[in-house]
Protein backbone atom coordinates (compact mmCIF):
# COMPACT_ATOMS: atom_id res chain seq x y z
CA UNK A 1 0.00 0.00 0.00
CA UNK A 2 1.00 3.66 -0.49
CA UNK A 3 0.30 5.92 2.58
CA UNK A 4 1.18 9.28 3.09
CA UNK A 5 1.66 10.46 6.89
CA UNK A 6 1.04 14.52 7.05
CA UNK A 7 2.83 15.89 10.23
CA UNK A 8 6.08 13.95 11.77
CA UNK A 9 5.23 14.62 15.33
CA UNK A 10 5.49 11.83 17.74
CA UNK A 11 2.22 10.32 16.15
CA UNK A 12 2.96 10.55 12.74
CA UNK A 13 6.32 9.21 13.05
CA UNK A 14 5.19 6.40 15.25
CA UNK A 15 2.94 5.21 13.04
CA UNK A 16 5.28 5.69 10.05
CA UNK A 17 7.88 3.37 11.70
CA UNK A 18 5.41 0.71 11.97
CA UNK A 19 3.83 0.62 8.80
CA UNK A 20 7.35 0.80 7.25
CA UNK A 21 8.24 -2.24 9.22
CA UNK A 22 5.55 -3.70 8.01
CA UNK A 23 6.40 -3.28 4.16
CA UNK A 24 4.59 -0.88 3.30
CA UNK A 25 5.38 2.17 1.19
CA UNK A 26 5.53 5.27 3.45
CA UNK A 27 5.75 9.06 2.49
CA UNK A 28 5.88 11.60 5.60
CA UNK A 29 5.80 14.98 5.03
CA UNK A 30 6.76 17.79 7.62
CA UNK A 31 7.18 21.43 7.90
CA UNK A 32 10.24 21.37 9.86
CA UNK A 33 12.96 19.02 8.59
CA UNK A 34 14.29 18.30 12.38
CA UNK A 35 11.14 16.50 12.83
CA UNK A 36 12.30 13.64 11.11
CA UNK A 37 14.49 12.42 13.45
CA UNK A 38 11.64 10.85 15.63
CA UNK A 39 11.76 8.67 12.35
CA UNK A 40 13.47 5.16 13.26
CA UNK A 41 17.03 3.83 12.34
CA UNK A 42 15.13 1.20 9.80
CA UNK A 43 12.52 3.52 8.54
CA UNK A 44 12.42 2.40 4.78
CA UNK A 45 9.94 5.50 3.18
CA UNK A 46 10.98 8.71 2.07
CA UNK A 47 10.57 12.51 4.08
CA UNK A 48 9.30 15.68 2.55
CA UNK A 49 9.87 18.57 4.23
CA UNK A 50 7.12 21.39 3.20
CA UNK A 51 4.27 23.00 3.97
CA UNK A 52 1.23 19.56 3.92
CA UNK A 53 -1.34 22.23 2.38
CA UNK A 54 0.64 23.44 -0.53
CA UNK A 55 -0.97 22.03 -3.51
CA UNK A 56 2.39 21.25 -5.53
CA UNK A 57 4.00 19.60 -2.93
CA UNK A 58 1.06 17.30 -2.44
CA UNK A 59 1.51 16.77 -6.48
CA UNK A 60 5.37 16.32 -5.97
CA UNK A 61 4.09 13.43 -3.19
CA UNK A 62 1.77 11.98 -5.55
CA UNK A 63 -1.25 11.93 -3.58
CA UNK A 64 -3.44 10.68 -6.34
CA UNK A 65 -1.71 7.58 -6.03
CA UNK A 66 -2.52 7.06 -2.29
CA UNK A 67 -4.11 4.73 -1.04
CA UNK A 68 -4.34 6.28 2.71
CA UNK A 69 -3.73 9.57 3.75
CA UNK A 70 -3.34 10.17 7.84
CA UNK A 71 -3.44 13.69 8.68
CA UNK A 72 -1.83 14.25 12.02
CA UNK A 73 0.15 17.96 12.63
CA UNK A 74 -1.33 19.76 16.13
CA UNK A 75 -2.70 22.46 14.07
CA UNK A 76 -6.56 21.56 13.74
CA UNK A 77 -6.95 23.95 10.80
CA UNK A 78 -4.23 22.82 8.74
CA UNK A 79 -5.23 19.07 9.62
CA UNK A 80 -8.85 19.60 8.28
CA UNK A 81 -7.29 21.80 4.89
CA UNK A 82 -5.12 18.94 4.11
CA UNK A 83 -7.35 16.19 4.65
CA UNK A 84 -9.95 17.95 2.71
CA UNK A 85 -7.61 18.37 -0.07
CA UNK A 86 -6.85 15.10 -0.17
CA UNK A 87 -10.30 13.62 -0.29
CA UNK A 88 -11.61 16.20 -2.43
CA UNK A 89 -8.90 17.10 -4.82
CA UNK A 90 -6.60 13.78 -4.76
CA UNK A 91 -9.57 11.44 -4.39
CA UNK A 92 -7.99 9.32 -1.86
CA UNK A 93 -9.62 6.59 -1.19
CA UNK A 94 -9.34 6.51 2.91
CA UNK A 95 -8.25 9.88 4.92
CA UNK A 96 -7.44 9.66 8.22
CA UNK A 97 -7.50 13.26 10.36
CA UNK A 98 -6.57 13.89 13.90
CA UNK A 99 -8.52 16.37 15.79
CA UNK A 100 -7.51 18.15 18.93
CA UNK A 101 -9.83 20.18 19.95
CA UNK A 102 -12.90 18.06 19.95
CA UNK A 103 -15.29 20.97 19.80
CA UNK A 104 -13.95 21.01 16.08
CA UNK A 105 -15.00 17.28 15.92
CA UNK A 106 -18.50 18.23 14.06
CA UNK A 107 -16.75 20.22 10.89
CA UNK A 108 -15.94 16.39 9.34
CA UNK A 109 -19.91 15.24 9.77
CA UNK A 110 -20.02 15.83 6.07
CA UNK A 111 -17.01 14.99 4.51
CA UNK A 112 -16.52 11.04 3.90
CA UNK A 113 -13.40 11.36 6.27
CA UNK A 114 -12.37 9.14 9.29
CA UNK A 115 -11.98 11.52 12.70
CA UNK A 116 -10.22 10.55 15.50
CA UNK A 117 -10.07 12.69 18.56
CA UNK A 118 -7.05 11.34 20.88
CA UNK A 119 -8.82 13.97 23.73
CA UNK A 120 -12.15 12.38 23.46
CA UNK A 121 -10.80 8.82 23.13
CA UNK A 122 -9.15 9.82 26.15
CA UNK A 123 -11.98 10.97 28.49
CA UNK A 124 -13.97 7.79 27.46
CA UNK A 125 -11.28 5.88 28.53
CA UNK A 126 -11.27 7.61 31.60
CA UNK A 127 -14.80 7.53 32.08
CA UNK A 128 -15.28 3.31 31.18
CA UNK A 129 -12.60 2.90 33.68
CA UNK A 130 -14.08 4.98 36.91
CA UNK A 131 -17.19 3.44 36.14
CA UNK A 132 -15.93 -0.17 35.67
CA UNK A 133 -14.21 0.43 39.13
CA UNK A 134 -17.24 1.07 40.84
CA UNK A 135 -18.31 -2.38 40.04
CA UNK A 136 -19.56 -2.19 36.09
CA UNK A 137 -23.30 -2.29 37.30
CA UNK A 138 -23.50 1.15 38.09
CA UNK A 139 -24.00 2.16 33.40
CA UNK B 1 -26.26 44.26 8.35
CA UNK B 2 -24.21 42.48 10.51
CA UNK B 3 -20.47 41.69 10.29
CA UNK B 4 -18.56 39.70 12.02
CA UNK B 5 -14.62 40.29 11.10
CA UNK B 6 -12.29 38.02 12.29
CA UNK B 7 -8.12 38.31 13.14
CA UNK B 8 -6.10 41.10 12.11
CA UNK B 9 -4.87 43.63 13.34
CA UNK B 10 -4.48 47.45 12.71
CA UNK B 11 -5.85 47.07 8.91
CA UNK B 12 -8.67 45.61 10.64
CA UNK B 13 -8.81 48.09 13.55
CA UNK B 14 -9.77 50.90 10.68
CA UNK B 15 -12.20 48.56 8.90
CA UNK B 16 -13.93 48.47 11.98
CA UNK B 17 -14.41 52.25 12.56
CA UNK B 18 -15.04 52.73 8.86
CA UNK B 19 -17.94 50.14 8.68
CA UNK B 20 -19.47 51.62 12.14
CA UNK B 21 -19.73 54.86 10.70
CA UNK B 22 -21.41 53.54 8.27
CA UNK B 23 -24.12 52.48 10.23
CA UNK B 24 -22.90 48.55 9.82
CA UNK B 25 -23.36 46.06 12.99
CA UNK B 26 -19.68 44.92 13.67
CA UNK B 27 -18.52 42.40 15.90
CA UNK B 28 -14.35 41.23 16.03
CA UNK B 29 -13.08 38.21 16.88
CA UNK B 30 -9.08 38.31 17.87
CA UNK B 31 -6.92 35.84 20.11
CA UNK B 32 -4.68 38.97 20.74
CA UNK B 33 -5.53 40.18 23.98
CA UNK B 34 -3.69 43.55 23.48
CA UNK B 35 -5.79 44.04 20.12
CA UNK B 36 -8.93 43.23 21.45
CA UNK B 37 -8.42 45.80 24.16
CA UNK B 38 -7.98 48.18 21.73
CA UNK B 39 -10.75 47.23 19.99
CA UNK B 40 -13.05 47.70 22.87
CA UNK B 41 -12.12 50.72 24.41
CA UNK B 42 -11.80 52.75 20.81
CA UNK B 43 -14.37 51.32 18.61
CA UNK B 44 -17.97 50.84 19.26
CA UNK B 45 -17.99 47.37 17.57
CA UNK B 46 -18.71 44.16 20.22
CA UNK B 47 -15.09 42.05 20.58
CA UNK B 48 -14.89 38.95 21.50
CA UNK B 49 -11.55 37.73 22.43
CA UNK B 50 -10.54 33.57 21.09
CA UNK B 51 -9.69 31.58 18.83
CA UNK B 52 -12.07 32.71 15.42
CA UNK B 53 -11.79 28.92 14.03
CA UNK B 54 -13.35 27.53 17.62
CA UNK B 55 -17.14 27.26 16.97
CA UNK B 56 -17.43 27.99 20.69
CA UNK B 57 -16.43 31.51 20.16
CA UNK B 58 -18.52 31.92 16.83
CA UNK B 59 -21.48 30.95 18.72
CA UNK B 60 -20.54 34.31 21.35
CA UNK B 61 -19.74 36.38 18.54
CA UNK B 62 -23.28 35.89 17.65
CA UNK B 63 -21.90 34.02 13.99
CA UNK B 64 -25.98 32.47 13.58
CA UNK B 65 -27.02 36.18 12.97
CA UNK B 66 -24.34 37.19 10.64
CA UNK B 67 -24.92 38.80 7.34
CA UNK B 68 -21.17 38.57 6.14
CA UNK B 69 -18.35 36.60 7.93
CA UNK B 70 -14.58 37.84 7.21
CA UNK B 71 -11.49 36.00 7.89
CA UNK B 72 -8.57 38.02 7.97
CA UNK B 73 -6.16 35.93 9.86
CA UNK B 74 -2.51 35.78 8.42
CA UNK B 75 -2.81 31.98 7.83
CA UNK B 76 -4.77 30.65 5.15
CA UNK B 77 -6.09 27.38 6.38
CA UNK B 78 -7.32 29.37 9.41
CA UNK B 79 -8.87 31.42 7.20
CA UNK B 80 -10.53 28.22 4.98
CA UNK B 81 -11.34 26.71 8.21
CA UNK B 82 -13.16 29.27 9.70
CA UNK B 83 -15.36 30.53 6.28
CA UNK B 84 -16.26 26.78 5.79
CA UNK B 85 -17.63 26.36 9.75
CA UNK B 86 -19.40 29.83 9.11
CA UNK B 87 -21.21 28.05 5.95
CA UNK B 88 -21.91 24.73 7.41
CA UNK B 89 -22.09 25.30 11.10
CA UNK B 90 -23.62 28.77 11.26
CA UNK B 91 -25.22 29.32 7.79
CA UNK B 92 -23.65 32.62 7.22
CA UNK B 93 -25.03 33.45 3.46
CA UNK B 94 -21.94 35.51 2.98
CA UNK B 95 -18.14 34.48 3.70
CA UNK B 96 -15.10 36.64 2.32
CA UNK B 97 -11.24 34.97 3.14
CA UNK B 98 -7.79 36.71 3.11
CA UNK B 99 -5.68 34.79 0.65
CA UNK B 100 -1.70 34.97 1.92
CA UNK B 101 -0.60 32.97 -0.38
CA UNK B 102 -1.70 32.98 -3.88
CA UNK B 103 -0.71 29.54 -4.49
CA UNK B 104 -3.66 28.71 -2.04
CA UNK B 105 -6.59 30.38 -4.64
CA UNK B 106 -7.75 27.03 -6.58
CA UNK B 107 -7.38 24.98 -3.30
CA UNK B 108 -9.93 27.69 -1.43
CA UNK B 109 -11.93 28.04 -4.46
CA UNK B 110 -12.06 23.62 -4.77
CA UNK B 111 -13.21 23.46 -1.61
CA UNK B 112 -16.26 26.39 -1.80
CA UNK B 113 -14.52 29.32 -0.88
CA UNK B 114 -15.32 31.58 -3.61
CA UNK B 115 -14.78 35.19 -2.60
CA UNK B 116 -11.42 35.96 -1.98
CA UNK B 117 -8.97 39.02 -0.84
CA UNK B 118 -5.86 37.97 -3.20
CA UNK B 119 -4.21 40.59 -1.36
CA UNK B 120 -0.75 39.88 -3.40
CA UNK B 121 -2.38 40.59 -6.91
CA UNK B 122 -4.47 43.40 -6.14
CA UNK B 123 -1.22 45.23 -4.47
CA UNK B 124 0.51 43.96 -7.77
CA UNK B 125 -1.82 45.24 -9.37
CA UNK B 126 -2.04 48.94 -7.51
CA UNK B 127 1.63 48.87 -7.75
CA UNK B 128 1.88 48.53 -11.89
CA UNK B 129 -1.03 51.07 -12.31
CA UNK B 130 0.80 53.18 -10.43
CA UNK B 131 3.70 52.92 -13.00
CA UNK B 132 1.52 54.45 -15.52
CA UNK B 133 1.73 58.28 -16.31
CA UNK B 134 -1.00 61.02 -14.63
CA UNK B 135 -3.05 61.02 -17.22
CA UNK B 136 -4.48 57.73 -16.48
CA UNK B 137 -6.54 57.45 -13.56
CA UNK B 138 -7.60 53.63 -12.42
CA UNK B 139 -11.22 53.36 -11.24
CA UNK B 140 -11.41 50.46 -9.99
CA UNK B 141 -10.54 46.61 -10.92
CA UNK B 142 -13.18 43.54 -10.49
CA UNK B 143 -13.17 39.94 -10.40
CA UNK B 144 -9.78 40.27 -8.25
CA UNK B 145 -7.95 42.41 -11.32
CA UNK B 146 -9.48 40.32 -14.47
CA UNK B 147 -11.26 43.47 -15.77
CA UNK B 148 -9.81 47.03 -15.51
CA UNK B 149 -11.81 50.39 -15.49
CA UNK B 150 -9.82 53.69 -15.97
CA UNK B 151 -10.41 57.33 -17.50
CA UNK B 152 -7.69 58.42 -19.89
CA UNK B 153 -8.12 62.46 -20.54
CA UNK B 154 -7.19 63.57 -24.04
CA UNK B 155 -4.69 66.48 -23.85
CA UNK B 156 -3.61 68.75 -27.20
CA UNK B 157 -1.62 66.10 -28.62
CA UNK B 158 -3.54 62.96 -28.58
CA UNK B 159 -4.01 60.91 -31.57
CA UNK B 160 -7.77 60.72 -31.34
CA UNK B 161 -8.59 64.32 -31.57
CA UNK B 162 -11.37 64.99 -34.15
CA UNK B 163 -11.43 60.92 -34.94
CA UNK B 164 -14.66 58.77 -34.91
CA UNK B 165 -14.71 55.80 -32.41
CA UNK B 166 -15.36 53.49 -35.13
CA UNK B 167 -12.16 54.84 -36.83
CA UNK B 168 -9.91 54.79 -33.78
CA UNK B 169 -8.55 51.36 -34.13
CA UNK B 170 -9.15 50.39 -30.35
CA UNK B 171 -7.77 46.87 -29.37
CA UNK B 172 -10.31 43.80 -29.54
CA UNK B 173 -10.62 43.35 -25.74
CA UNK B 174 -11.53 47.17 -25.06
CA UNK B 175 -14.78 49.42 -25.03
CA UNK B 176 -15.19 52.60 -24.05
CA UNK B 177 -17.81 53.03 -21.87
CA UNK B 178 -18.06 56.84 -21.58
CA UNK B 179 -17.37 60.16 -22.62
CA UNK B 180 -16.89 63.14 -20.12
CA UNK B 181 -17.10 65.87 -21.40
CA UNK B 182 -18.24 69.61 -19.95
CA UNK B 183 -19.82 68.10 -17.30
CA UNK B 184 -22.25 66.08 -19.58
CA UNK B 185 -21.79 62.61 -20.24
CA UNK B 186 -22.02 60.70 -23.40
CA UNK B 187 -22.40 57.32 -24.31
CA UNK B 188 -20.25 57.04 -27.17
CA UNK B 189 -21.30 54.96 -30.06
CA UNK B 190 -18.63 54.75 -33.77
CA UNK B 191 -19.97 58.29 -34.92
CA UNK B 192 -18.75 59.59 -31.56
CA UNK B 193 -16.03 62.29 -32.32
CA UNK B 194 -13.49 62.84 -29.70
CA UNK B 195 -12.27 66.82 -28.52
CA UNK B 196 -9.16 67.43 -26.38
CA UNK B 197 -9.86 67.62 -22.64
CA UNK B 198 -12.57 64.74 -22.98
CA UNK B 199 -12.51 61.86 -20.06
CA UNK B 200 -12.99 58.42 -21.62
CA UNK B 201 -13.95 55.92 -19.35
CA UNK B 202 -12.34 52.79 -20.97
CA UNK B 203 -13.58 49.38 -19.63
CA UNK B 204 -10.58 46.47 -20.63
CA UNK B 205 -8.64 43.51 -19.49
CA UNK B 206 -6.13 44.56 -17.66
CA UNK B 207 -2.70 43.65 -20.04
CA UNK B 208 -3.75 46.24 -22.84
CA UNK B 209 -4.17 49.14 -20.55
CA UNK B 210 -0.80 50.27 -22.55
CA UNK B 211 -2.17 49.16 -26.12
CA UNK B 212 -5.64 51.40 -25.39
CA UNK B 213 -3.45 54.23 -24.37
CA UNK B 214 -1.17 53.84 -27.55
CA UNK B 215 -4.77 53.91 -29.58
CA UNK B 216 -5.88 56.86 -27.91
CA UNK B 217 -2.94 59.17 -27.33
CA UNK B 218 -0.73 57.95 -29.81
CA UNK B 219 2.46 57.52 -27.93
CA UNK B 220 3.64 55.40 -25.67
CA UNK B 221 1.95 55.08 -21.51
Amino acid sequence: MYIIIVGCGRSGAHLANILSNRGEDVVVIDKDAESFRHLSAEFTGFTLSGDGTDMELLRQAKMDMADYVVVTTDHDNVNAMVAQMAKCIFKVPDVLVRVVNPTKEKFYADLDVDVFSPIRVLVEKFEENIYQEKGGGSK
Amino acid sequence: MRIVLIGGNDLTFYLVKDLISKGYHVTVINSNHQICERFSVESKGLVVCGDGSDPVILEDAGAHQADILVALTSSDPDNLFICQLAQKQFKVPRVLALLNNPANKETFQQLGITSLFNVTQILSILVQQNLWVEDITNLMSIENGRVSIYQIVLDEEARSLGKLVKDMNLPKNAVLGAVLRKGEVIIPKGDTELYEGDKIVVISLPDIQAEVYQALMGREG
